[in-house]
């Protein structure tokens, strides 16, 4: 009978196949998750968020009315960093010190020193793209802003990451899902980091209208492909 | 189902004929094993058939390489001829599929004795040939490497194939008919490939066969599971024959072009898959007969009721042939009419017309019982039947698309070096892989032929006697399948 | 990216949009890592959105007419031309030539810097270099005026007026202002009666239309205007005007008449006069070979007809007096003031040279009369026959300049080569109509930096010389023009954005005064020597020539023969049937000046005594042309002849022509008879046509305008009446209704609370919608300006290239796709004929033009067959294929009753292949909203689903609903005969609902039950009194 035993075995193998097959299918195996470059110059989110209260449409100045959300141009970052050099005093964010992210920015914008302005030998700063959805995905950012979908829903929350990453899957079932299920202003917040009292702060209505936080209606968009793929 | 006990002239048996008078020229069990464990091995000639078919596999597979890297432009697609050589070469070869589970499921339900010799030959073929269909569909992709978007399976983009389409069902229907055609070989394999385990010396050949053998020791009880699920598959098996190429042909019936749009598709195609298939066990077993000096396994009567089945479903094709003018002509359809004209009389007259004479006219000759018994002639014949059943699909496929609804678009089509490069490359991987196979394994069902022969025994019987010595029936013995 | 490529900040933004749009040119490829650079600017551009479209208003120089532009640009470059519909001449229409303007500014065969000839070798210079070199030649050509020659493509506007000053301060003779295509004939008799030398025509007016072959749909004066009226005029439906043609050759606009008179070539002054009761009307017949009887009826007619219209454009030796004849007759009829409008004239043709001055400047050429010979936006080598012996007589000047931006014969024969800015790179303006300034301003920044405008050039020469210097201070030639239009920077500024301005530049004479001596006059034709009259005429979409650079229009099928990418012999298939010729075989056409070899083309539209040859391809080189390479080509070697894609394309019919100019100076046309003769050689003609006949399919359907009101109808098919309005819900197509179903059941997973998309009450809302379309068949003149309109919005390859086939064993014939039925017109013109089936010689049958495109059916037989969903419906009616889904089994295709669907058979879209179809810079005009499809994939019209999408998104970002008829598709907006509606069927206030409940309305192939979206207008026929009614 041991014969017998043996071909028992065949069932087993059969469903382990299965198995690996179906875990290969739901992991996104092609997406990019969690990569999280290096820099040409290491942009501190932090800083320019949490500790100087920037809004993110100061530098990504289209995302509230364009497909593309908007990428500084150099002389964005010149027009204060004019004035804020790298020779760093010392203030509450920090000791006095020498900061070589800035004379990297001073060296890419050819400037001679504080308040020099934009030299003629100035490059723009390649930047390595974190976020990219296929050529055939459109993506207009200004509805989901305008939707009220905040900018942590998606990329995470930048405003605490020294160094981007990509956070989300970016792939189709992750966007069906939402497109499906629906979105409300309070999940928004809530990935946004605003805490339940904060939720009813100037701040927070900033990026969506009170009024939606308390419905808490959830928004629900097309799925069909044509919406963006053509 | 005959069992091993010592057979009787009184006890009743299925209507399988004799021994003496099916396979006279064979005397016992050790000659069986003897004469067909002895195809086994290789020959000079067996060398080069299967180094040519190798050839052609490879230029096949270059050819298709370079199609991917060029795009299907390479082919000679002619809009709005979407469809061409690839499709037709896909039907055709799931087309010959069809004899081959007929013959050893149906023939078998039946008892139809002369399928015992041809049997193991056409299943073979029949799993090669669904091998060789399969890779068709998608050969024919225009992204060949996102053909898993046809297989349904949970993935991260929650979109699943489109139940609704032919081509989804395609895939149903050919992996189905794939996996229960191989079972039923490798099932109807087991006890020879004991015998052959037995005779065998090389110990790592041995070791494998006595894998694959599943440690059949030719018990009573193995035989009585044997005949069970062998009887079993036969009935599982027998409606794949009618469903697999209907399905196929739902991948025109389903399409509303002219041509293609009819409800006598399925019949249709299964009748002209027998047809192809009964072509294609011709092509290969007449000279495989000869090559292995098997003419008194494979005898004549058995080339003679198998030409009676080839006659009959040639006169069903014929049928349908004549029925669909009779339903384009009948039906006051316009573009229905304009079309069967034009592929009778027009732009298609000439592949029509190969079609017909080779499927419809050349087999009326085996209505003679002096062709019937002639295996040149109906190797012959054999070789006109697959030439006109690829050109039923070629008539099938590329006239109705160039000649549809929309006259500004009315084109035609000519295939390139390419189609043909693929087209010999799926005769070369289908020859491969059968002519591998027949070196390994009997290309004869020894255990089923030596049901049929009487072993020795102590106290013979005076009639049979006087066969094994005369070597032919006794006068009392009254036509083909003369059982007392 | 090449760093070549442009220059400065451009480039870097050029960088940036590309950085984001290459990986577009893969939808096979799935590049999930390298995702690739963001290249910021330096300094944000203002009034620029990334992603939003900016738009400039501009005017069009591809032919004279000068219409007004809306160029969009995206991230600094121009991505698409549309008409300007505030501007006087064309109303927002523009023709196909119109919209390859984008092909010239971003031709990869465009030169990148100025190039100098040393010994036989071009060698490229700075800008500086070649000003330099300019002035000394300027220096050495001045002197006694007439040793200086300036060809000039013919433009109105300021520049012809610096032009001339520029050369007076240099003391060289004004300059010739050449338009190689312009009717001098009909000009010169305009001027003499009504004193304009273009009136403006008023078709709707008209009670009967005559024209002698006269195409004033395709090419003849200002065609998008004239067309937009013709259409109008149509329109009135039983109150429009019949029309007559009177021709040897039934062109795009003798196709659209309702009656044609085949007449032998130089019998039309002849029937002009019987027509107007100076002759017999026998006599005519019998010279014309016409039908006595129908020219009786047609002069009844004409003397009822008050007013008519009769327009000549002859191009005979006779021509200006069959074109006086005319005007005669249009004066007895009270046309002028009525039909013709001499008081608003088109001014676009003012102070255009004659022919005979040319060539009087090519003799003086010869004569070694001129040190200095510069030419600009012409090509003499090319558009004069070959007997001027223009190259010889050029190369006995010593220097000779070319400012032409891409390699054409003429500039090949030049010495020095400094190329001109594109009109949509460079300022400039024109005098479309009297009273009305059309402004040109730049798009964007040159392409290449190595360019610079000619008037630019001009004025740094000037600067350079002492005597000028002061004269021509302006710094550059846009601060010139400001100073000298009226009004000022501040008038100019505000105008801008509309693109046009009130105010003249004053009338402008023809430039040169003196009527040269030895201008050579044409032979009458019927006493050269042949069988057949021999017709050239220019072709509708390359012109004489200079179009033939632009792939998209050598992919547009000629309307008339639908054959693209070849030149072709027609003759009627009575002659060929004769000369036992059949179509493609090779034929010789020879007269006494040359011979050409080209296919035959049976043409039921051609008099039995004549043979036809279009002009437009046959460019050639004089240097022996290098094996082209399209992949990794290097720029730098110059494609002699006129570019790659006019490469070894066709026959230059001008070959065949004598030297002889009529009575107004211009180039006689049709001015020899030819022998014909079977050489045995075959070659398939490059044709988008299966069938010429619709086998009473019901495709183009027409109705005669007496029918129209009447209720009791001959055939069944010809009931006027309701479409089918089943169409209307958006989601009748199974694939839908099933999505509605499962998930709207209340078994479902969801107990039926999420329908879906396709709940009718869902949020979205989207089943609200229904976008539909109708063509009016009335309208349309099968001019196929929407079908280049749809290559330009939706990135569609040109695959007609000899070089865009396989790579081994594979034919490389031009338009060898396009012979096995591979273009990738998504919206194709069919032309169908109705009578004159038996082939023989007549002239009553009819030709009906239908634009087919995806019909969006709302039963669409392509969405349940495809096994992946990559195809199928959209809530808001629209039929959608999904690139990056579909695997490419073609079986939509298949299904598809209208065969619109095209597979992508090469990597067209993939720039690392040689059948890439936008060959840098060609690529910097792809549409950023539309993926560019890779190989393997099916295609189709999409309703502009971009555009439904940005008008959804802006209407969201205005917290609104799209209003009615906010946005159109590209074709509808550029019909030039507003023959195509488009929008939402559901929402009665779309006009497109109104349109489609037109008692002529019905749809294609309906007994499909497809439920198509695309709502056709029966054409109205005009039949002559007694002829017989049309069939379905």
């Amino acid at each position: 009978m041991t014969q017998r035993r043996k071909w028992t075995a065949i069932p087993g193998l059969v469903v382990l196949a299965a198995g690996a097959v179906i875990l290969s299918a739901y992991s996104g195996a092609s997406s990019s998750q969690h990569r999280s470059p290096v820099q040409p110059i290491n942009f501190p989110h932090p800083v320019h968020v949490q500790k100087l209260g920037m809004n993110c449409l100061y530098c990504h100045f289209s995302a509230n009315k364009s497909p593309d959300p908007g990428l500084p141009a150099v002389s964005t970052c010149i027009g204060c960093h004019n004035l804020v050099g790298p020779q760093r005093p010392a203030t509450d964010l920090g000791p006095a010190r020498t900061s070589a992210e800035l004379q990297k920015l001073y060296k890419f914008a050819d400037v001679a020193g504080m308040g020099a302005g934009m030299g003629p030998k100035a490059k723009p700063i390649p930047w390595v793209r974190i976020h990219k959805v296929p050529e055939y995905v459109h993506f207009p950012h200004m509805r989901h802003v305008n939707a009220g979908v905040t900018c942590q829903t998606c990329h995470g929350q930048i405003q605490n990451m020294d160094r981007v990453y990509q956070f989300s899957s970016l792939n189709m079932g992750w966007c069906v899902s939402c497109h499906v299920n629906g979105y409300s202003a309070k999940e928004g917040l809530e990935a946004a980091g605003y805490t339940a009292q904060q939720q009813a702060t100037p701040a927070a209505a900033g990026a969506v209208a009170p009024a939606d936080v308390q419905s808490g209606e959830r928004k629900k968009a097309r799925y069909d492909c044509a919406n963006c793929h053509y | 189902m005959a069992t091993t006990a010592a057979p009787s002239r009184t006890v009743e048996r299925p209507n399988i004929p004799s021994a003496a008078v099916r396979f006279p020229a064979i005397k016992d069990y050790e000659q069986v094993d003897r004469e067909i464990a002895g195809t086994l091995r290789p020959t000079l000639g067996w060398f080069a058939a299967l180094g040519i078919a190798i050839l052609c596999m490879l230029i096949g597979a270059t050819t298709w390489t370079y199609q991917i890297h060029e795009g299907l432009g390479a082919a000679g697609y002619q809009p709005p001829v979407m469809w061409g050589v690839y499709i037709i070469t896909f039907v055709f070869w799931v087309g010959i599929g069809h004899a081959g589970t007929l013959i050893s499921a149906i023939l078998y339900l039946f008892r139809a004795g002369f399928r015992t010799s041809i049997y193991r030959v056409s299943e073979a073929m029949t799993v090669f040939a669904v091998m060789t269909a399969g890779l068709f569909p998608i050969l024919h992709l225009g992204r060949p490497w996102k053909f898993f978007f046809l297989i349904p399976y949970p993935n991260w983009r929650l979109i699943w194939p489109n139940p609704k389409s032919p081509l989804v069902w395609d895939v149903f229907a050919i992996l189905t008919y794939l996996t229960i055609s191989s079972t039923f070989l490798y099932i109807g394999l087991i006890p020879d490939i004991a015998i052959l385990r037995d005779r065998e010396k090389n110990p790592v050949r041995k070791a494998i066969l006595a894998t694959l053998s599943l440690g059949w020791r030719n018990s009573d009880r193995e035989w009585r599971h044997f005949t069970r699920a062998y009887l079993f598959l036969a009935a599982f098996a027998t409606p794949l024959v009618l469903s697999v190429h209907s399905v196929v042909s739902f991948d025109f019936a389903m399409a509303l072009t002219p041509g293609w749009h009819a409800t006598i598709f399925p019949p249709y195609f299964v009748a002209g898959a027998i047809f192809s298939g009964i072509g294609m066990v011709f092509t290969i077993a007449i000279p495989l007969r000869k090559a292995f000096k098997l003419e008194h396994y494979i005898t004549l009567n058995d080339l003679d009721a198998a030409s009676k089945l080839c006659l009959f479903t040639s006169m069903v094709v014929g049928l349908a042939y004549l029925t669909e003018f009779q339903v384009a002509w009948m039906s006051g359809n316009r573009f229905e009419q304009d079309y069967f004209w034009n592929r009778v009389f027009g732009q298609w007259a000439w592949a029509a017309w190969i079609m017909l004479i080779c499927n419809m006219v050349l087999p009326l000759s085996l209505f003679s019982q002096k062709l019937r018994r002639n295996p040149t002639w109906l190797f012959i014949l054999s070789l006109f039947i697959n030439l006109g059943m690829w050109f039923e699909r070629f008539v099938i496929v590329v006239p109705s698309l160039s000649h549809e609804f929309e006259p500004w678009q009315w084109g035609s089509y000519k295939p390139t070096w390419v189609d043909y490069g693929i087209l010999l490359g799926s005769f070369g991987w289908f020859f491969m892989w059968f002519l591998l196979f027949i070196k390994q394994l009997p290309a004869m069902a020894m255990s089923e032929i030596k049901e049929v022969i009487p072993p020795r025994m102590k106290h013979p019987d005076p009639q049979l006697e006087h066969e094994l010595d005369v070597g032919y029936p006794h006068p009392s013995e009254t036509g083909e399948y003369g059982t007392a | 990216m090449s760093e070549k490529t442009g220059g400065g900040v451009k480039r870097r933004e050029f960088l940036k949009v590309v950085g984001a749009s290459s990986a577009a040119l893969a939808t096979a490829a799935c590049a999930a890592e390298d995702t690739g650079k963001l290249i910021p600017y330096l300094v944000s551009p203002d009034q620029t959105v990334p992603g939003v479209s900016t738009y400039y208003a501009t005017t069009c120089r591809e032919c004279a007419a000068a219409c007004g532009l809306i160029a969009e640009t995206r991230d600094g470059r121009a991505i698409k031309l549309e008409g300007n519909p505030d501007h006087p001449l064309n109303h927002g229409a523009l023709c196909a030539r119109g919209q390859a303007g984008l092909q010239g500014l971003y031709n990869p065969d465009r030169f990148r810097t100025p190039m100098v000839k040393e010994g036989d070798a071009w060698k490229a210079i700075a800008l500086d270099d070649a000003i330099n070199r300019l002035s000394q030649a300027v220096a050495q050509g001045r002197g006694a005026a007439g040793n200086a020659v300036f060809l000039n493509q013919h433009e109105s506007g300021s520049f012809p007026r610096f032009l001339d000053s520029w050369l007076a301060a240099f003391g060289m003779p004004a300059h010739l202002s050449v338009d190689a295509e312009a009717d001098a004939a009909a000009m010169e008799a305009n001027r003499r009666t009504y004193g304009v030398s273009w009136p403006s025509l008023d078709f709707k007016a008209a009670k009967l239309i005559v024209s002698f072959g006269a195409d004033f749909l395709d090419g003849w004066g200002a065609s998008v205007p004239q067309q937009l009226n013709y259409a109008e005029a149509r329109a009135q439906l039983d109150a429009a005007p019949r029309f007559v043609y009177i021709g040897p050759r039934r062109s795009l606009t003798g196709l659209n008449a309702d009656e044609w008179i085949a007449c032998n070539p130089g019998s039309e002054l002849a029937i002009a006069n019987a027509l107007a009761g100076k002759g017999s009307i026998q006599d005519a017949a019998t010279a014309s070979g016409a039908d006595a009887a129908a020219l009786q009826r047609i002069a009844t007619e004409l003397s009822a007809a008050k007013p008519a219209l009769v327009l000549s454009g002859v191009t005979g030796d006779n021509a200006l007096d069959v074109a006086l004849a005319v005007a005669a007759i249009n004066q007895a009829s009270g046309a002028v003031g009525t039909t013709i409008l001499s008081a608003q004239p088109i001014t676009s043709f003012d102070g255009m040279s004659r022919t005979d001055q040319v060539l009087a400047a090519v003799e003086r050429m010869r004569a070694k009369q001129v040190g200095v010979a510069f030419v600009r936006g012409v090509n003499p080598a090319h558009s004069l026959p070959r007997a001027a012996k223009f190259a010889e007589a050029f190369a006995n000047v010593p220097v000779r300049v070319s400012f032409s931006s891409y390699p054409d014969e003429t500039t090949e024969l030049c010495t020095l080569i400094i190329p001109d800015l594109h009109s949509l790179e460079s300022w400039g303006d024109a005098e479309p109509v009297r009273g009305t300034i059309s402004l040109q301003q730049p798009t964007m920044d040159p392409v290449f930096a190595g360019t610079m405008g000619t008037a630019d050039v001009l004025l740094a020469v000037a600067k350079k010389d002492a005597a000028n210097a002061a004269k021509f201070a302006a710094t550059d030639y846009r601060t010139w023009l400001f100073s000298t239009l009226p009004g000022g920077d501040k008038a100019i500024a505000a105008a801008l954005p509309k693109g046009i301005m009130a105010g003249s530049l004053g009338a402008r004479t023809t430039t040169v005064a003196a009527a040269p001596t030895a201008a050579p006059k044409a032979p009458a034709i019927a006493a050269t020597q042949g069988d057949f009259f021999l017709v050239t005429y220019p072709s509708p979409v390359l012109g004489e020539g200079r179009g033939a650079n632009k792939p998209w229009l050598q992919e547009l099928p000629d309307p008339v023969t639908k054959i693209a990418w070849s030149s072709w012999v027609e003759l009627h298939p009575e002659t060929a049937q004769r000369l036992g010729v059949d179509r493609g075989d090779i034929v010789e056409v020879k007269t006494a000046q040359g011979t050409v070899r080209a296919p035959a083309l049976p043409y039921l539209g051609i008099h039995k005594n004549a043979i036809a040859i279009p002009l437009g391809q046959g460019h050639r080189s004089a240097a022996q042309m290098a094996t082209f390479q399209p992949k990794n080509h290097d720029p730098s070697n110059v494609q002699w002849g006129y570019g790659r894609y006019a490469r070894a394309l066709g026959v230059q019919a001008l070959d065949l022509l004598p030297l002889g100019t009529d009575g107004a100076g211009g180039l006689v046309l049709t001015s020899t008879k030819a022998s014909i003769s079977k050489t045995g050689d075959h070659r398939t003609l490059p044709s988008t046509e299966g069938s010429a006949r619709q086998h009473g399919r019901g495709i183009a359907q027409a109705i005669n305008a007496a029918d129209l009101n009447n209720p009791e109808r001959p055939e069944h098919e010809e009931i006027p009446g309701d479409a089918n309005h089943a169409f209307l819900p958006g989601m009748r197509s199974p694939v839908a209704a099933d999505a509605q179903g499962e998930l709207g059941s209340p078994t479902s997973a969801n107990q039926g609370i999420l329908k879906g998309m396709y709940d009718p009450a869902d949020s979205r809302g989207m089943t609200k919608r229904r976008w539909a379309m109708t063509i009016d068949l009335a309208r349309c003149t099968g001019c196929s300006a929407c079908v280049t309109a749809c290559y330009a919005e939706n990135n569609i390859p040109t695959v007609g290239a000899y070089w865009q086939n396989a790579s081994i064993w594979a034919d490389e014939r031009p338009g060898f796709n396009i012979e096995r039925g591979r273009e990738m017109n998504w919206l194709r013109l069919e032309r169908y004929f109705e009578g004159n089936l038996d082939g023989k010689f007549g002239v009553d049958f009819e030709t009906r033009f239908v634009p087919m495109l995806c019909q969006h059916c709302g039963n669409a037989p392509c969405e349940p067959v495809c096994p992946v969903y990559a195809t199928y419906h959209a809530p808001d009616g629209l039929n959608v294929q999904v690139y990056n889904r579909c695997v490419g089994t073609r079986y939509c295709s298949n299904n598809c009753p209208y065969k619109v669907r095209y597979f992508n058979w090469f990597g067209y879209g993939e720039s690392d292949r040689k059948q890439y179809a936008f060959p840098e810079p060609l690529n910097w005009q792809l549409n950023p909203d539309v993926t560019v499809r890779g190989k393997g994939v099916m295609e189709k019209c999409t309703f502009c689903v971009q555009r439904v999408r940005e008008a959804e998104n802006r209407a969201a970002l205005e917290h609104r609903d799209v209003r009615p008829d906010e946005f159109t598709t590209a074709c509808a907006q550029a019909c030039p005969s507003r023959a195509i509606t488009f929008g939402d069927a559901a929402d009665p206030n779309w006009s497109v609902t109104q349109v489609a409940r037109d008692r002529r309305a019905y749809h294609v192939f309906e007994e499909l039950n497809t439920y198509t979206a695309v709502v056709y207008l029966k054409k109205v026929n005009h039949p002559a009194a007694g002829a017989a009614a049309p069939r379905g």
